[in-house]
Order: structure tokens, then C-alpha cells, then sequence
């Protein structure tokens, strides 16, 4: 019965958002977030780069940017969501417990986190590898040259297993000390605790930038994992985790379909690829699919942009970090991002 | 000028010179505060830079005092929106009349005066702070520094108070039920850290209220250094009340005073009295142990200091950041602790006579 | 009317608060219960203790267990409950020491002693602790030199800003039998102080038990020390690449949170010998004196075993607290048990109440083991009134 209503709806082809409504599958996370009016967002505490917050408690980052666009995609309004901070330790039970609607915090996709922590990953806005800082004085070329050195690390990290892995494989005697929080690694790294600080490349990009010189220190360029990043949602809720999905999708897309915060109007108007069109709403129903209005990815694009404007923004070429596109370039030329499409 | 000169000499000669031994002790003490002060001062003051706006004023080998003032609003408020800001200072100065109030109050009053203060400065404090009700709302993540230290403290005071008190006397209870109850609270709570405290507060609330109620993150941590700090205030009031002789409540009893009203009207009055010091040293304590909301960010005023540190706008300022918070929770601390000593002693020589 | 009067009895009365409160608690408790497996069913969590047989993973810098990062979590807890014990049961002991020498120099009649006992016992009480445990840290590491430079002992010990390399060794057998030894020698020493105080309220012969003591309780540990540490084979660390290799590396982490813990408690430790010697009256000291007995041994003999009997009870909750607060080694990295357990383990493996559950019970399980200690203690120093 429901199916040949949704038949007749979809043949007349005047579907109106209301009536597709009915036929949603409910969604108790977006309709808090719209009941609530705005997007709560978990951040990393302060990292350069993916979120940190000014002295005026403004926020900026690529992982700022998609909670951003998913405001803007789901509210209408880039400016409705609120972040909050979260340690390392605190991310999973601030997520389980519901106090934020997902994290976007410079997160690795692990299995046993998918598989035991009630947590879905949706997507990867982010290819980090993990790699070390350490002084130039010391003359270390790779992470091979690190037998016998102590390593600085940030407690219940993947960057704390991965390297004693790494290093247990190579039967390399390495001092691994945890603490607590990043800042504090890289603070007892700075002040000559360990001759070694890890985390991934992006990562040490932005925290370089703390360190009292940071012209004393190296970057090694070659990482010993890869670690994909992007935004986590707790298990259920379908509806809510297809949208985090795709307007990640969305934003990577839009790069790949040449639409950018400053031609979106035009493009909408004017494009004649049926994608295009579909991305931005002037085709097809596809916001009102998910149960959100139809120019969602409209406006997160206008507010926010694409992934690539979003890139180079926070973490790229036109940022402090200048972090190259490297694994985090569109599959088209020569990267990892990819996107299924949108039909 | 002459005439006083001999005798404050002898006075100071008889404190530090009065035998070759204690003349001796005297120097070595002297050596090593030179060797520990100077380039403490030199570093704090002589060195120091305390003009400009930006880290480029600062001059290397001293402390760079621009940085706090640069900071200062924010290790105050810490994110409060800046048009906002009076709200602060005038929760502050409700807190500090408050406070006054408490203390100039008249003994016969005092209890009435206590129990206004307990209904109407969180209330009061709360709407002036978080907003509503013709005030733009403010959110509990974007209070910080020095107004949310004492924030925390004195709410959670106001759970540990009553509690505390509730607590002692179920713990001298004849019931044995009720007294194992409190014994039981008192001595989980006194003996697990307060840093695992804070977390479990600030995990298991949301786990252990029905689906879709929420409780913010600040009123966790509050409630998490309440209960903990209620244990130890219960401790500081049974050591009143064991002090007192029990022919009070024996008196009370044989003037026909039921339970309650003897230990209200008799029992109480006296034995808080008694560990008004103890309790004040459980305040103390509860205000330094505020710095371990830390753990769960929620950006007091030492969060805000590291918070500080990070900013790469401002590398290399730690020691300044900490010197600065430091100094603050010392000077609050300090001046609590001596108005305790003051009132300790007025209220000795009020029952002396 | 009857009701009414059975309202009245105060026995039934009594019951029915207590059944009221009780029921209270319960009906609260099992409503907090239920909501938290819905919400954890809900939510997708895992529960249960299975977690603890899984592999760690996680490497230790500083372990007084057999601990290696391929042992399950369990393994890894027990690691993290012994650092805390570790550095607990030596901060009490330094803690005690400074704490009484502060007090001492506070009671002092030299002026600018006792002064400067009274400034440092308000200065270390009114900040908080954090801030010592931060101090020491970032102060410890910025006053070490870096390996290269590091400080020799007799070319066996190294001092450097990665730790005190000492040297180690495999076996521990030969201090094994040196622990044994030790143990007798106090065994008997605590038998001849015995017998010496029956005969001299007996006789009122005095025996020489400093001396005797002095022998059984430090001689014979240190003979028994030296000739185990010759009987062993020892790894001598040697510097190649970064750092010393082999010996033991006591962790700068642990310094840092040691010496915080021992300056912090000994401000609070002071301040209870000086009421305990106050409350010792006056005339017990004026007698002393009477009697011919120097201000040492009226300190040693008459004093303090006196003021021991008020101090007992505020110095047990000092040693709680010195437990406890080995909790703040978490935010400079030393890992105890709230760092290695709470901090990495939860994070691997999500399971946040049962992890804190265990956490928790280790405190308690302490604290009421050194509690009972204490009270053992207290009994027997308690002023027997007749």
C-alpha cells in the first residue's frame, strides 16, 4: 500500500517534501538537531589545522568545516552548530552517551573501534599517516634510525599502539611514554623529555607550530601507517547516518564537479549535468529523500565550499600548515578520495 | 631616628645571632634563600617585561607580563561573548555580597541570612550567568578562568554543606540502618581520587538518567565534587558534634525537644561552630581540587591557562601562565584560610566569657 | 486509635524511617540501573569483563611487573596498580620525614626557621596540587641533561632528562634471601626491645637496645644488601644511539610526581606534628627537664611518642590522600593505574564502567588496608586509662 502511494507520489513527480516526509524512516537524532536548532559537533581540544579555537572562542579547521556543512546541510545555517571539546579519552563515551550528534575530530577508522564501541565511521575526510617529529640535531633520516630513542605519545591513541607494533615488528627498543593529552606530549617532547613526538603528518604539521623553534625540528616524510580519518555517529539512526555520510560525500563531489562556493549559484542555474543538478537540488528530490530540503547541499557548499576550498582554507596551500593534497587529492588526479555518485 | 635604632637592632641581633649556633643557622638559611630568590626575582621582576601588546615586545631572559595582560579578560571569563561580559562581574559581585552578608550577619540571624544565600544566589546566578528569560543565553562551554573555579566551588559547596551535615548525623544516628547507609557513602567517597571521580561523574550521569534527559556537562563535574566533597564535610561536622558533651542532647531530650528540634535548635548551632575551621579547610581543598575538571574540558582557571599556552601566537609563555593562575588560587586560598583563623579566634573569645 | 499509638512507638516509628529510607535507596538504585543497560543496550556498547584477556598492545616505560605490551589488559592493570603502590608507599615514608622536620623547624626558637617553616607550610597549603605536579615536572626535566651529557655514578649510574639509568639484573634471587635476612634481624630486634622493656619494669636495668638496634636494623640489612648485590650478575647500562641501553630506568615522570606528592603532603603533615607536640601539655616538658633529661631526649622520649597519639588519626587520612592524589601522575604521563587503566585501556576498548569500577575498588581496597594498618597502630600506641 505505502509502495504504491510512494509509486503514484514519485510518477507525479510533484512530490512535495511534507508528503515524502510520512514515509521517512524516523529519525530521532535529526529531529533533535532541527527541534534543538543547531549541530552538536565534538572537536579535537586544539589542533591547528582541523579545530582549534581562537582566543574568542571561534572555531576553524577541516574537521570544523564539515560539522559546518552538515549545519548547513540539515539547518540551513553554517553558523547553527556547537562544538565541543573532547580529549582523547573522553571521545567515545561523550559520543556513546549522546552529548554530542557525532565527532569530527581527527579520528582513526579502526575495526575493533567499529566493532566494539557502538560507533560508526562514515566516511573519510582525511588520509593521515603517522609519522615523528624529531630535532634536526639529532640527524635522524627515517623511523628506522629511532632504535634506542624515547618516544612522546598521547595515551590511548592509534599513534600509541601502532608504534609499538611498529617498532616490536623490528625489534627496535623504543621508550614509549603516554600521556594524557596531546598538548601535553608535545610539550614534554619541546622541553627534551623524548627525542621523538608522534602523530600523523597533518597532525604535526599544525602542532609544530607550538613548539618554542620550530625550525629546530623535522617532520620525517615517510609515514609508518596509514590512518584514514573522518566524521564517527553512534550505532542506529539510519536516516541521521546517511546524511553525515553523504554531505561528506557532497563536499567531495562538489570538488570533483567543478561546483565552488563562488559559482554554486551559477552552476545551479545554469549546469547542464544532471550530478550537478541533482547535488544542488535543482533535479530530483534528493533532500527531501533523506528528509532535509532539497538545496542541503546548496547551502552547505555556499556557506562552507567544496572539500578542496575547505583544504586549502584550513590545512592546504593557503593555510599556515601547507600540507600537500598527496593521498587527500581526488581519485581523478592521482589521490584517494572518492565518491560514489550521486544518482 | 637614634633612639629606635639600638633596640630593633638588639631585637633582630637576639632573633638571629643569639648563640654561635643559631648564628650559623641563620647564615645557611640567608646563603640559600639568596642562591633560590634572586634569580626568581630578577626573573619575575627586574627582568620583565610588563609594556607592549604582541610576543615581539617581549624581552627574552625575563617574564613577559604582556602575555597576561593580553589574556587577562579570558583567564577572568574565559570564552564569556564579550558583550556579555558585565553578566560576569556582577555574578561576581552578587557572590561577594553574598558572601559579606554571611559573614556581617548577626549570629541570631545568621541561619536565615545562610538559608537566603543558598536559595537565592544559585538561582540568581545561574539565570545572570547561563541567560534566559530576557537574557541572551549563554552556554555552560563557553564559561571559563577564575569565574568558573569559583562557580564550581561554590555550588558544589552547596550540595556538600547540607549533605555533609545530613551525613554526620546519620552517621551518629541510633538507627542502625541510616548509620550504615552513611558510613557506607562517607567512606566510598573519601576513598577514591577525585580525578576518577569527575570522569565517572561525567560518564555514567547521561548512562544512568532516562533516554533524551540530558544533564550539562558542568552541572556533571559540580554534582561529581559535591557528593565527594559532602563526604568530607560530613567528617568535619561529626568532629563537632563529638565534641560536643552529650549532656546537650541529653538536656534537650529532658526539655521534651524532639529529635529534630534538638538538633536544630541545640545540637547543630554548636557543633558547626565547632568545625567551622575544618569545613573551611574542606572548602579550600575543594576549590584547589577544582582544577581537575580539567579532565573532562571544561576550561577552568589553570584549563584556561594551558589553554593559553597552546596558542601559537604565544609560544614559550607556560611559566608566566602558571606564575599568573598560581598566584590567584594562593591569594584565594590564602585569604580563606585567614578569615577561618580570624573567626576561629573571635569565636573563641566569644565562648570564653 | 490503635494505629495511632503504634504511629507513636517509637520502636515502630524508628523501623518505619528506616524501611522508608532503605526502600528509597533501593527503588533509586535499581532505577538508575535499568535506565543504564537500556541506554547501553540502546546504545550498541559491550559489556562484561571479557575485555581484560585481550592483548594490550601498549608499551610501559615504567614497569615493576613482569609486563610486556604482547600480556593481556589484565596484565596491564596489575602493572598499573603496582606503579601506584610504588610511588604511594615512598611518598609516605619522604612525606613523613620532611613533614616532621617542618613541623620541628616550625616549633623551632630560632626565628628565622621557624618563620620559614610557617611561610613554606602556607604557601604549599593554599595551591593546588596540579600546579606542584607540573612545576616538578617541565622544572625536573629542564634541570637534566640531555643523554650525551648525562651525570655519571661510578660509571654504573646515569642521570640524564630521560631518567636514573641503574643497573639491573635478571635474577632476584640472591635479594630474595637478603629480604629473608632483613626480616629476621627485625624479627629479633622487635623480640630483644621486648624483653628489654619487661626486664627494666622489672629491674629497671637498662639494656642497650639503640645499640643492638642499630646493629640488627641497619647493619645486618646492609651486609645482607652488599653481599647479594655481589652475588648477582648485573647489566651495566652503556650510552649507544640515543640513550643508555640496559639497567633499569627510573622515569623522570616518577621523580616529578614523587617529589609534588612529598613537598605537597609534607606542608600538610607539618602542620599536624606541630598540634600534636602543642597538645603535648607543658608540664610534661617542664618534668622532663626536672628530671635531667636533654631537649633531644625530652623531644624523642617524652614528646613525641605523646603528640604520635594525637597525630595518628590526621596522619592516616594523609596517607589516603597521598594515595589518592597519585592519581594526578595521569597528567605528566606516569603511569599508574588511572593512566595506564583509565587512560589507554579505556580508550582501546570502550568499556568505560567496568574499567572505572575497577579502578575504583583499587582505591578502596588500599585505602582500607592502610586504614586498618594505622588503626593496628593507633591501638597500640593509645594512652591506656585505668
Amino acid at each position: 500500500m505505502k509502495k504504491t502511494t510512494l509509486t503514484l507520489l514519485a510518477l507525479a513527480g510533484m512530490a512535495a517534501a511534507p508528503a515524502m516526509a510520512q514515509t521517512l524512516a524516523p529519525s530521532p537524532t535529526l529531529d533533535a538537531i532541527k527541534a534543538r536548532g543547531s549541530l552538536e559537533c565534538g572537536v579535537h581540544l586544539g589542533l591547528p589545522g582541523f579545530s582549534f579555537a581562537n582566543d574568542k572562542g571561534e572555531w576553524t579547521g577541516l574537521d570544523v568545516d564539515y560539522c559546518k556543512a552538515l549545519a548547513a546541510a540539515i539547518l540551513g545555517d553554517a553558523n547553527k552548530v556547537k562544538f565541543t571539546p573532547t580529549s582523547v579519552q573522553q571521545r567515545w563515551p561523550i559520543l556513546q552517551s549522546g552529548q554530542v550528534d557525532l565527532l569530527s575530530r581527527n579520528t582513526t577508522i579502526t575495526f575493533s573501534r567499529n566493532a566494539s564501541l557502538g560507533i560508526n565511521f562514515q566516511g573519510i575526510n582525511f588520509y593521515e599517516g603517522q609519522t615523528f617529529i624529531v630535532r634536526k640535531s639529532a640527524n635522524v633520516k627515517a623511523a628506522k634510525d629511532l632504535d634506542g630513542a624515547s618516544v612522546c605519545v598521547a595515551a590511548g591513541s592509534t599513534e600509541e599502539k601502532n608504534a609499538a607494533d611498529w617498532f616490536r615488528e623490528r625489534s627496535m627498543k623504543v621508550t614509549i611514554t603516554n600521556f594524557q593529552k596531546n598538548d601535553d606530549a608535545i610539550a614534554a617532547y619541546d622541553a627534551g623529555r623524548c627525542d621523538a613526538y608522534t602523530a600523523g603528518i597533518g597532525a604535526l604539521a599544525g602542532q609544530r607550530a607550538k613548539l618554542k623553534v620550530p625550525g629546530d625540528h623535522i617532520i620525517l616524510a615517510e609515514p609508518i601507517s596509514n590512518d584514514p580519518q573522518g566524521p564517527v555517529t553512534r550505532y542506529g539512526d539510519e536516516r541521521y547516518q546517511a546524511v553525515v555520510r553523504w554531505v561528506l560525500n557532497g563536499m567531495i563531489a562538489a570538488e570533483a564537479l567543478g561546483v565552488t562556493s563562488k559559482n554554486v549559484d551559477d552552476m545551479k542555474a545554469n549546469s547542464k549535468n544532471a550530478e550537478v543538478r541533482r547535488l544542488l537540488g535543482a533535479e530530483g528530490n534528493f533532500g527531501a529523500m533523506l528528509g532535509l530540503s532539497n538545496d542541503w547541499m546548496y547551502n552547505a557548499i555556499k556557506q562552507v565550499g567544496n572539500y578542496a576550498e575547505s583544504y586549502d582554507r584550513t590545512v592546504g596551500k593557503d593555510s599556515a600548515l601547507k600540507i600537500e593534497r598527496g593521498q587527500n587529492q581526488l581519485w581523478t588526479k592521482g589521490g584517494l578520495l572518492f565518491t560514489p555518485p550521486f544518482q | 631616628m637614634m633612639p629606635a635604632t639600638p633596640s630593633t637592632f638588639r631585637r633582630w641581633q637576639a632573633r638571629l645571632f643569639s648563640t654561635p649556633l643559631q648564628g650559623a643557622i641563620t647564615l645557611v638559611i640567608l646563603a640559600a634563600l639568596t642562591v633560590a630568590a634572586v634569580p626568581l626575582i630578577r626573573w619575575a621582576l627586574i627582568n620583565a617585561t610588563w609594556q607592549g601588546t604582541t610576543r615581539a615586545d617581549c624581552v627574552p631572559g625575563g617574564a613577559c607580563w604582556v602575555f597576561v595582560k593580553a589574556r587577562f579578560l579570558q583567564f577572568m571569563v574565559g570564552f564569556y561573548p564579550e558583550a556579555e561580559r558585565w553578566r560576569a562581574g556582577l555574578w561576581a559581585l552578587l557572590a561577594a555580597l553574598a558572601l559579606i552578608a554571611l559573614i556581617k550577619a548577626p549570629a541570631k540571624h545568621r541561619g536565615s541570612v545562610a538559608l537566603g544565600v543558598v536559595v537565592l544566589l544559585p538561582s540568581l546566578g545561574i539565570w545572570l550567568l547561563a541567560g534566559g528569560y530576557g537574557l541572551k543565553p549563554v552556554e555552560t562551554r563557553d564559561w571559563g578562568g577564575l569565574m568558573l573555579t569559583m562557580f564550581i566551588s561554590i555550588h558544589a559547596a552547596f550540595i556538600a554543606i547540607p549533605l555533609g551535615i545530613l551525613l554526620a548525623l546519620g552517621r551518629q544516628s541510633k538507627l542502625p540502618v541510616i548509620r550504615l547507609i552513611s558510613i557506607l557513602f562517607i567512606e566510598f567517597w573519601r576513598g577514591v581520587p577525585i580525578i576518577a571521580v569527575i570522569f565517572l561523574a561525567s560518564l555514567l550521569l547521561p548512562l544512568i538518567m532516562p533516554s533524551g534527559v540530558g544533564v550539562d556537562r558542568l552541572a556533571r563535574a559540580i554534582i561529581g565534587l559535591g557528593l565527594v566533597i559532602a563526604a568530607y564535610m560530613a567528617e568535619a561536622v561529626r568532629g563537632g558534634l563529638q565534641a560536643l558533651p552529650s549532656g546537650q542532647a541529653e538536656a534537650a531530650t529532658a526539655l521534651g525537644l524532639g529529635y529534630w528540634r534538638a538538633t536544630r535548635l541545640i545540637i547543630l548551632p554548636q557543633a558547626l561552630r565547632i568545625s567551622l575551621p575544618a569545613m573551611t579547610n574542606e572548602f579550600i581543598a575543594l576549590i584547589k581540587n577544582t582544577t581537575l575538571v580539567l579532565v573532562v574540558s571544561i576550561l577552568d582557571l589553570l584549563g584556561v591557562a594551558q589553554a593559553s599556552i597552546a596558542d601559537p601566537n604565544w609560544v614559550g609563555m607556560s611559566m608566566e601562565a602558571f606564575a599568573f593562575s598560581g598566584a590567584l588560587y594562593w591569594l584565594i586560598c590564602f585569604a580563606i584560610s585567614r578569615w577561618s583563623l580570624a573567626t576561629e579566634a573571635s569565636l573563641a573569645r566569644a565562648t570564653e566569657r | 486509635m490503635r494505629l495511632s499509638a503504634l504511629l507513636y512507638d517509637k520502636k515502630i516509628r524508628d523501623l518505619i524511617y528506616q524501611v522508608a529510607v532503605l526502600g528509597g535507596l533501593v527503588a533509586t538504585g535499581v532505577y538508575f540501573v535499568r535506565n543504564a543497560s537500556e541506554n547501553m543496550v540502546k546504545a550498541g556498547i559491550a559489556s562484561g569483563f571479557d575485555f581484560l584477556g585481550r592483548t594490550s598492545g601498549i608499551d610501559v616505560p615504567f614497569v615493576l611487573t613482569n609486563y610486556q605490551p604482547s600480556d593481556s589488559i589484565l596484565a596491564l592493570f596489575w602493572a598499573g596498580v603496582a606503579n601506584t603502590l610504588f610511588v604511594s608507599l615512598i611518598a609516605m615514608v619522604l612525606a613523613t620525614v620532611l613533614g616532621f622536620l617542618i613541623g620541628l623547624a616550625r616549633l623551632s626558637n630560632h626565628w628565622l626557621l621557624s618563620t620559614l617553616a610557617g611561610g613554606y607550610i602556607e604557601f604549599v597549603r593554599n595551591i593546588p596540587l596540579l600546579f606542584f605536579v607540573l612545576f616538578w615536572y617541565f622544572g625536573v626535566i629542564a634541570a637534566l641533561p640531555q643523554p650525551r651529557e648525562s651525570i655519571g655514578f661510578f660509571g654504573i649510574a646515569f642521570l640524564n632528562n630521560r631518567g636514573l639509568t641503574v643497573p639491573a639484573t635478571e635474577s632476584l634471587s640472591a635479594f630474595g634471601w637478603a629480604l629473608i635476612a632483613i626480616l629476621i634481624a627485625t624479627l629479633a630486634h622487635w623480640t630483644y626491645a621486648r624483653v628489654a622493656k619487661a626486664r627494666k619494669e622489672a629491674t629497671g636495668q637498662d639494656a642497650p637496645v639503640m645499640l643492638v638496634g642499630l646493629v640488627l636494623l641497619i647493619g645486618v640489612p646492609v651486609l645482607a644488601l652488599v653481599v647479594a648485590s655481589i652475588a648477582t650478575q648485573w647489566s651495566i647500562p652503556a650510552l649507544r644511539g640515543f640513550n643508555y641501553r640496559g639497567g633499569f630506568v627510573i622515569i623522570p615522570e616518577f621523580v616529578a610526581l614523587l617529589a609534588a606528592l612529598v613537598t605537597y603532603t609534607a606542608g600538610f603533615i607539618a602542620e599536624i606534628v606541630r598540634g600534636g607536640i602543642q597538645a603535648v601539655v607543658k608540664g610534661q616538658r617542664e618534668a622532663s627537664y626536672a628530671l635531667g633529661l636533654t631537649r633531644g631526649q625530652t623531644l624523642r622520649l617524652i614528646i613525641i611518642p605523646q603528640a604520635m597519639r594525637v597525630m595518628i588519626p590526621p596522619m592516616t587520612s594523609q596517607y589516603l590522600n597521598v594515595l589518592k592524589n597519585s592519581s594526578f601522575g595521569a597528567a605528566i604521563a606516569y603511569p599508574d593505574i588511572v593512566s595506564l587503566f583509565m587512560g589507554s585501556a579505556l580508550n582501546n576498548t570502550g568499556q568505560a564502567i567496568e574499567i572505572i569500577a575497577m579502578t575504583l575498588a583499587v582505591y578502596l581496597v588500599i585505602g582500607l588496608a592502610v586504614s586498618a594498618l594505622m588503626n593496628v597502630y593507633n591501638e597500640n600506641t593509645k594512652l591506656v586509662t585505668r
